[in-house]
């Protein structure tokens, strides 16, 4: 039999009767221009016959966070820096990095905050800070984007709002502040010059 | 649950320290590393839901249909998608097939919607469009589920075999569907396996022409 893809195919069956578990990614393109046809054989073959599965295989996959419940980014982002063990000042300083703001972490930092405390909505991200978060914390892309749409309640603002402008009403805290680096406007950009910004 | 030890290449993930609970998060290139809590060098894969039994146990619910179907949805995403981005595509099926289940609908044909959602996804990944965001409402809307649960898998391998005569659709169902061997065939439709090579031959070729 000289067909490539019923080679491949017959290759798959050979290790699922064995009892390993072949790729069928790595099968198909190794099919090269007969992918498609060995794919749909797959398919079709996976699909009538699902595989058997070993309670080490569930352990593992049912820890991947994309099986994880849908949540808020308000409870998400502190859930997988706990997970991971990484502190906010490390999110925020490997977040600099990402995004190429170095010096930018007390702006970062506050945007951090107000994500995980449900003050701005997640919605006006930009995709590069969704892509950057993901990476610090070692989730996939998509576990972010799909929770960022997830609604909230926001929290009352007024002691919030109280403590901003308490802050700079104090005549030291404004001198101190003055010392501070002026707010880089590309990171405004990237925390709300998205979707709803 | 089975122990990895430091330089295995675990894959992107969490995992736990098994002497001092410290975790470490890999890229799909890191292997583990020595605990940098401890030292030591046996870990488990970690979980967001680490001592919540319920959330476990969707979870372990959702992971046995991944995992039971996971050559179908690899092989259709592979079908269209190059190797470095497979994982990533894959895992957006997962999380969207997930975000499905959890939204409480009863999902009466898995596999149709794994496949449907494979199909989704990979158009996603070459229209560059982030893949979940826009559909998780999608999902979640009554009239997409009706559509959805339409989908059955015969329905799925009719389509692809279509192209075909009875004849020669009979022999691939056979041969491939039912994984029987040449042989086996010819006698069930009293003929020889040379045949019966021929005629599946002559279908892949006639399948690949009718690929669009």
């Amino acid at each position: 039999m000289s067909d490539r893809a019923l080679e491949l195919f017959e290759q798959y069956l050979d290790q699922r009767a064995s009892g390993q578990q072949p790729d069928a990614a790595a099968l198909v393109h190794e099919a090269g221009d007969q992918a498609d046809v060995l794919a749909g054989m797959i398919a079709a073959y996976a699909a009538t016959h699902p595989a058997d599965v070993t309670e080490d295989q569930l352990d593992l996959i049912a820890a991947r966070p994309e099986l994880e419940l849908p949540r808020p980014w308000p409870e998400l982002l502190p859930a997988l820096r706990e997970r991971t063990h990484t502190t906010r000042a490390t999110l925020v300083s490997r977040l600099c990095e990402a995004l190429g703001v170095p010096g930018s972490e007390r702006q970062v930092g506050d945007y951090v905050h107000e994500l995980e405390a449900g003050l701005i909505s997640p919605a006006r991200v930009r995709p590069a800070v969704v892509s950057a978060l993901a990476a610090v914390l070692g989730v996939p892309r998509s576990l972010l984007e799909s929770s960022r749409g997830l609604a909230v309640e926001p929290p009352p603002s007024s002691g919030l709002n109280f403590a901003r402008s308490a802050r700079y009403a104090d005549d030291a805290l404004m001198s101190l502040g003055a010392l501070e680096p002026d707010a880089d406007p590309r990171v405004d950009d990237l925390f709300t010059g998205g979707d709803d910004g | 649950m089975e122990s990895l030890t430091t330089g295995t290449l675990a894959g992107t993930g969490s995992f736990r320290c098994e002497e001092c609970g410290y975790v470490v998060t890999l890229a799909a290139a890191d292997s583990l590393p020595d605990c940098p809590g401890c030292g030591g060098s046996r870990f488990a894969q970690a979980s967001l839901s680490d001592g919540d039994p319920g959330r476990e146990t969707a979870r372990r619910c959702v992971g046995l249909v991944v995992l039971r179907h996971r050559d179908l949805v690899r092989s259709v995403i592979a079908a269209k998608v190059p190797p470095g981005a497979i994982d990533d595509v894959e895992s957006d099926v997962w999380l969207r097939f997930s975000r499905k289940a959890y939204s409480g609908d009863e999902i009466t044909n898995p596999v149709g919607l794994l496949l449907r959602m494979a199909m989704f996804c990979r158009a996603d990944f070459h229209a560059n469009r982030p893949a979940a965001e826009p559909t998780l409402g999608d999902w979640d809307d009554a009239s997409d589920d009706a559509a959805l649960d339409d989908i059955v898998v015969t329905a799925a391998v009719a389509d692809l075999l279509a192209p075909l005569g009875d004849r020669q659709r009979d022999v691939v169902w056979q041969r491939i569907i039912e994984g029987r061997s040449s042989a086996e065939v010819a006698a069930m439709m009293n003929t020889t396996a040379g045949n019966i090579d021929v005629i599946v031959h002559r279908a892949l070729s006639r399948m690949r022409e009718a690929q669009p």
